[in-house]
């Protein structure tokens, strides 16, 4: 034992004194440190901060002012996210297992960090009041010091005893996050907090009555927690089964595309329109999509392709040109793309049969979008704004990353091709969107964008700033892509060539793949980056998570008076944001581990 | 085989199908720009706002918070007030961040425990949270201060209010310009003299000292500058206004034909740059198609240059080298630019001189006389007027003012025999032209006039607005935290054997890094750290949420103002994609410069 401490005295000294200008560095910054942390704590526990603006306005940060009769559609969706994620986490776990007492060591950690600012907690603040001068206060008594000091000092050496026994119990890496998310659940069913209560003379008053402040949605965060880890069970069970894999991915790509026109739209479908219009449509294309690739693969057709193709690109170039309608003009540029991609895929009778299956996909995606998405909408909202709160930034983070990656594989694509007009109109839009700042863009999208659009047509203005971002991430997303492309070496090329692979094979099969795995950690800091920009849209006036902290709360008059109580806001709109970025970048640095990314 | 290839059907040809995808994919591309600029033209013509760029010469009829016009009298004004407004945080911001980021770089690769946990936490937090929260945070905490009004006027050390924020500072006095060139001259000969040092040095091998010659010289000049050196400057301001005068005659075509004939020039030269490396062995002189399009694209690209350049847009640009006053009520061409430098060269700060008590007990004076008239000159110690001096201790009696500093009188502040007035009041404006070129002041806090509204004294330290404050604090920290790791990974990447060649020829640990580490880790450094300076650049256009007048704040106050939008966005992106080619191409340019050299 006293080994023990020599050595780790001695180590203490080596890393923190082990010369003059050591030691002054140690201490300054130690002061500055402690400094901060004492300030920090001042200004967060001083009387004229008040956290309840923050605590009751949940409801608003989240959904903003979301109808309340709707709000099953967005607890569905939050359900459905999750039970996904369990099934996915599942599916896709990593046998990677650990000692239980790694746990043990994690909280008694938690518990030195929260002895160690529980003692250098400073017991007065002071700050300035409107008239100039200072005013000193009392935050934390000793009784309350002392409070919090013992059950922790206990909780902590119970965990350090813990941690040295050794227990012969390890559980997989990827279970502890039930454990993690275990505690705030029931945190949300014990801890309790003052609900602001107004008496008569519409004053705010500190009440007794103590609930817990989630008490409305600690039912359902307790049935989604529960789904979560059933479906965390199923995955595990179908772990096997490849074909699960597949659908799961499929589904994650149209999840999105659901909940938005879920929550966003409550879709009034008739179903007479739908029965006579939709589906035979959707039958007609299904059909003609399928007689398609049986025709072109055809072998006589596939001995005169290129004269086929031909006629087809003739065709689509007048189309593009004559004056027919917008719907023909469409379908020619179907069938021209269908007619270059399907003898690219369809070499195999898997190719073949996964090509059907995309088709059935986008168009039944497709129609559920005309008919989800363009319908009108069942959903009224007080104010202009249909969505907004943390939905809003949800939103807007996820679609800019949905809609710009593909975006911005085309735009790197273009910009590495051989083809050098495609190569200059590729480079120019991309540096183009990349060279002005995002916010010149979102004005875009606010004010100009509209003169651009054929006369009649409007969109929300949502969805406007969700079509610019698409372009600016997606010239983000291009450049780091390219970053992947170059590090390919000739060699994969020139193998696809000898193997006599089609230009799309080649980019489908050998390119991309690489390409992408080697640039994940940086499609992820600029994922991370869209959703840090996302909060730019309180400048054009969107409510998002950002516009309820700083405008909406402050000038909360009715029915409590929150005026005057922005700082508050802003801490905890940053400590959420801060949560998801630290986490989200957390999680890349793993994967890229797993992967072995950057160790060759 | 070649004979081969001919008979093929024309359309089984690659070269063929190639070209024919790339122009039905331009085809494409321009039909759809030319849709969405009908769409434009029918849906201006309906709300009958033409695209026009004449407002740019009208008078906007706004004011802006902060900058160069405050009150400007042009759109052009305006637009060029919220430029250097945005140049005024890039500059100082760059600087800024360069030197914390590269502090707090070297600090995470610490082995000291603390400094180096610190460190990191501050990049966790500062990192992972929005730019905008950050700012609109600092604005918040600046505004959670009390009101000017409610401390007392006087000097302050460091004084924070709602206002913004206060501190000492060095003011700008009478030749500081001057000096300023005059310091950048001294810069570049200390520079010489170290490199001749070291040369010497190294053909010697005998110890020059290049570091203390440097140093001991540039104190030297910089202290003979202080003490009236720094007049040899004045020749740059003769200079500039010897070439502002012979700009002035140079008529706006000459401009348009100066520019298409150098970009005829540079197409010829990379063109036949490219057919010469064609000829050379390697190239026998075979040409692929891509090789005709680079030729064909070259020559296109000229082309359009000179008509671009004799088209109106041509001669509008020509019209704004020229100076085109009357068009676009705006100091901007080339004359007017080096007139402004002769201008800034000879400018002396305007002071507002008070009463002070000219014998014991004065309470009040009452102006009998002036001796001076707006024009004069006076030196220290001239009479500048009789008054009466009264007080409650001392009977009426005659005094004579005396001038407390050099300079040109600008105007009077008092009518002769007019009410008798405090000490403090001021009397009369002048430009002082002798004095030390730099001041250090300490911030003052003063009345308005008669009103109960307070300020920050002009002249007095530095006081720094609350959108300026916040939007630069803001950003500084957070290219400052991805700087840091910039350099982190620079001096990580510089390869271990280095420095412990290093240390093995005795190298102490500051040498080292300055001589070893460093010049290494700066070639790996620059791309990336050019990119964190265009962020920064690119993120000034927050100060649009703080209120601080940059140039997006200012486009989108003309736009609401005129509603041209369309004009206000392409200025935008013009000014932004060239601020990102300036920073970009001085990057380059080091870029090449630190290269090393293989043989």
């Amino acid at each position: 034992m006293v080994d023990v401490i020599k050595k780790n005295i001695k180590s203490v000294q080596e890393s923190l004194f082990s010369s003059v200008g050591s030691s002054v560095l140690t201490i300054a910054t130690s002061y500055l440190v402690l400094n901060f942390f004492r300030g920090m704590f001042g200004f967060i526990m001083s009387s004229d901060k008040d956290w309840l603006a923050v605590l009751n306005n949940m409801q608003l940060y989240m959904v903003q002012a979301y109808p309340e009769s709707d709000f099953i559609r967005v607890w569905i969706s939050v359900g459905l996210t999750f039970v996904f994620s369990g099934i996915s986490i599942g599916l896709w776990r990593s046998e990677d297992r650990s000692n239980i007492s790694v746990i043990f060591d994690r909280f008694f950690k938690v518990g030195l960090g929260l002895l160690f600012f529980t003692i250098v907690a400073p017991t007065f603040t002071s700050y300035m009041g409107n008239d100039g001068s200072v005013i000193t206060e009392e935050v934390f008594s000793r009784s309350t010091r002392l409070g919090i000091l013992i059950p922790t000092l206990i909780g902590t050496v119970g965990f350090l005893v813990l941690k040295n026994v050794k227990i012969n119990f390890s559980y997989n890496n990827s279970d502890v996050v039930f454990l993690y998310l275990f505690i705030p659940v029931v945190l949300i069913w014990f801890v309790k907090l003052p609900v602001i209560q107004l008496d008569e003379n519409r004053d705010r008053i500190m009440p007794d009555p103590l609930m817990p402040i989630a008490n409305t949605t600690k039912i359902p965060w307790s049935v989604i927690f529960v789904l979560f880890l059933l479906s965390y069970f199923i995955g595990i069970y179908f772990k096997d089964v490849k074909r699960l894999k597949n659908i799961m991915s499929i589904s994650w790509f149209l999840l999105p595309l659901l909940i938005f026109s879920w929550i966003f739209k409550k879709p009034v479908i008739e179903m007479n329109e739908v029965l006579t219009g939709d589906i035979p449509i959707f039958v007609i294309f299904f059909v003609v999509g399928l007689l398609v690739v049986l025709f072109i693969n055809n072998p006589i057709v596939k001995k005169y392709y290129s004269i086929y193709l031909g006629v087809v690109l003739v065709g689509t170039l007048a189309g593009v040109f004559i004056s027919i309608p917008m719907l023909a003009k469409a379908c020619l540029l179907l069938l021209s793309l269908f007619s270059m991609v399907v003898p690219a895929v369809s070499t195999s009778t898997q190719g073949k049969r996964s090509l059907i299956i995309i088709w059935l996909v986008a168009l039944v995606t497709l129609t559920f979008l005309l008919r989800g998405g363009a319908s009108e909408t069942g959903i009224i909202v007080p104010g202009s704004s249909i969505f907004g709160g943390f939905s809003l930034t949800w939103l807007l983070a996820i679609f800019g990353t949905y809609v710009s990656f593909p975006l911005g594989v085309m735009l790197a694509l273009g910009r590495n091709s051989k083809l050098p007009i495609v190569r200059i109109i590729c480079t120019g839009i991309i540096e183009l969107v990349r060279s002005v700042p995002y916010i010149t863009w979102l004005f875009f999208a606010s004010v100009t964008l509209a003169v651009f659009l054929p006369a009649g047509v409007e969109f929300n203005l949502i969805v406007r700033v969700l079509m610019v971002t698409a372009f600016f991430s997606g010239a983000y997303f291009a450049e780091n892509i390219r970053g992947g492309l170059q590090s390919i070496p000739k060699g994969q090329y020139e193998a696809a060539d000898a193997i006599g692979m089609s230009p799309f094979q080649k980019t489908g099969l050998i390119v991309l793949p690489q390409a992408l795995r080697a640039v994940i950690p940086t499609l992820v800091s600029s994922a991370i980056t869209a959703f840090k920009d996302s909060s730019l849209v309180t400048i054009i006036g969107l409510f998002d998570f950002l516009t309820i902290g700083k405008t909406v709360i402050d000038n909360q008059s009715v029915p409590v008076n929150f005026v005057g109580h922005q700082r508050e806001n802003l801490i905890f709109v940053a400590a959420v944001y801060w949560i998801f970025t630290f986490t989200l970048s957390r999680r890349s640095m793993k994967v890229e581990k797993r992967l072995g990314l950057g160790e060759r | 085989m070649k004979n081969a290839t001919k008979y093929l059907l024309f359309f089984r040809n690659v070269v063929f199908l190639k070209w024919a995808f790339q122009i039905l994919f331009l085809f494409g591309i321009l039909s759809i720009i030319w849709n969405y600029i009908q769409n434009a033209i029918v849906n201006l013509a309906n709300t009958n706002i033409a695209f026009s760029w004449g407002w740019l010469g009208e008078t906007p009829g706004v004011s802006i918070a902060e900058g160069l016009y405050t009150l400007p009298i042009s759109g052009l004004q305006m637009i060029q007030t919220g430029m250097i407004n945005m140049f005024r945080i890039t500059v100082t911001g760059i600087f800024a961040a360069t030197v914390f980021g590269t502090f707090l770089g070297i600090a995470r690769l610490s082995s000291n425990y603390i400094v180096e946990k610190s460190s990191t936490g501050l990049l966790e937090v500062v990192r992972n949270v929005p730019l905008l929260v950050q700012i609109y945070f600092f604005q918040a905490f600046v505004l959670s201060f009390p009101r000017l009004e409610v401390f007392e006027t006087g000097e302050y050390l460091f004084h924070v209010s709602a206002k913004g924020i206060a501190f000492p500072w060095f003011n700008r006095g009478p030749n500081s310009y001057l000096l300023m060139v005059y310091a950048l001259f001294v810069l570049y000969v200390a520079n010489k003299i170290y490199k001749w040092r070291v040369d010497l040095l190294e053909r010697e091998g005998r110890d020059t000292k290049p570091f203390l010659w440097s140093i001991g010289i540039l104190v030297a000049l910089l202290v003979l500058g202080w003490y009236g050196g720094f007049r040899a400057a004045g020749v740059v301001g003769f200079l500039a206004a010897y070439i502002s005068i012979g700009l002035e005659l140079v008529p706006a075509i000459v401009y348009q034909v100066l520019i298409s004939s150098v970009a005829i020039y540079i197409g010829f030269k990379t063109t036949k740059r490219f057919i010469d490396s064609k000829k050379s062995e390697e190239a026998q002189g075979i040409y692929s198609d891509d090789d005709y399009f680079k030729i064909i694209l070259n020559v296109v690209v000229v082309l359009l240059v000179v008509l671009i350049m004799f088209s109106s847009i041509g001669a509008g640009f020509a019209g704004f080298l020229v100076g085109d006053e009357i068009t676009f009520k705006a100091d901007w061409g080339l004359p007017q630019l080096f007139h402004g430098i002769d201008n800034k060269l000879n400018w002396y700060p305007s002071i507002d001189v008070e009463v002070v008590a000219e014998i014991e007990g004065m309470k009040k004076a009452e102006i009998i006389n002036w001796e001076i008239e707006p024009g004069d000159k006076i030196t220290k110690g001239d009479v500048i007027a009789t008054a009466y001096a009264t007080g409650t201790k001392i009977d009426k009696q005659e005094v004579e003012l005396i001038a407390l500093e050099t300079g040109n009188v600008e105007s009077l502040l008092v009518e002769e025999k007019s009410n008798a007035i405090k000490l403090g009041t001021p009397i009369y404006e002048l430009e002082v032209t002798e004095g030390d070129p730099f001041i250090f002041s300490r911030p003052k806090v003063e009345q308005v006039g008669t009103t109960k509204f307070q300020r920050y004294a002009d002249g007095h330290g530095k006081s720094l607005s609350v959108g300026y404050f916040a939007i630069w604090l803001g950003v500084v920290l957070y290219t400052a935290i991805f700087i840091s790791e910039v350099v982190r990974a620079g001096i990580m990447a510089v390869s271990k054997g280095q420095s412990e060649a290093g240390l093995s020829l005795g190298l102490r640990r500051g040498a080292l890094l300055r001589l070893v580490v460093l010049p290494q880790a700066i070639r790996v450094m620059l791309p990336p750290m050019g990119n964190q300076y265009l962020n920064l650049a690119k993120n000034t256009s927050l100060g649009i949420a703080v209120a601080y007048p940059e140039i997006v704040a200012v486009g989108q106050t003309l736009y609401n103002q005129e509603g041209q939008t369309l004009p206000v966005f392409l200025i935008w992106m013009m000014f932004y994609s060239s601020v990102s080619l300036t920073i970009s191409s001085i990057i380059n340019y080091y870029n090449r410069k630190m290269k090393i050299v293989e043989r």
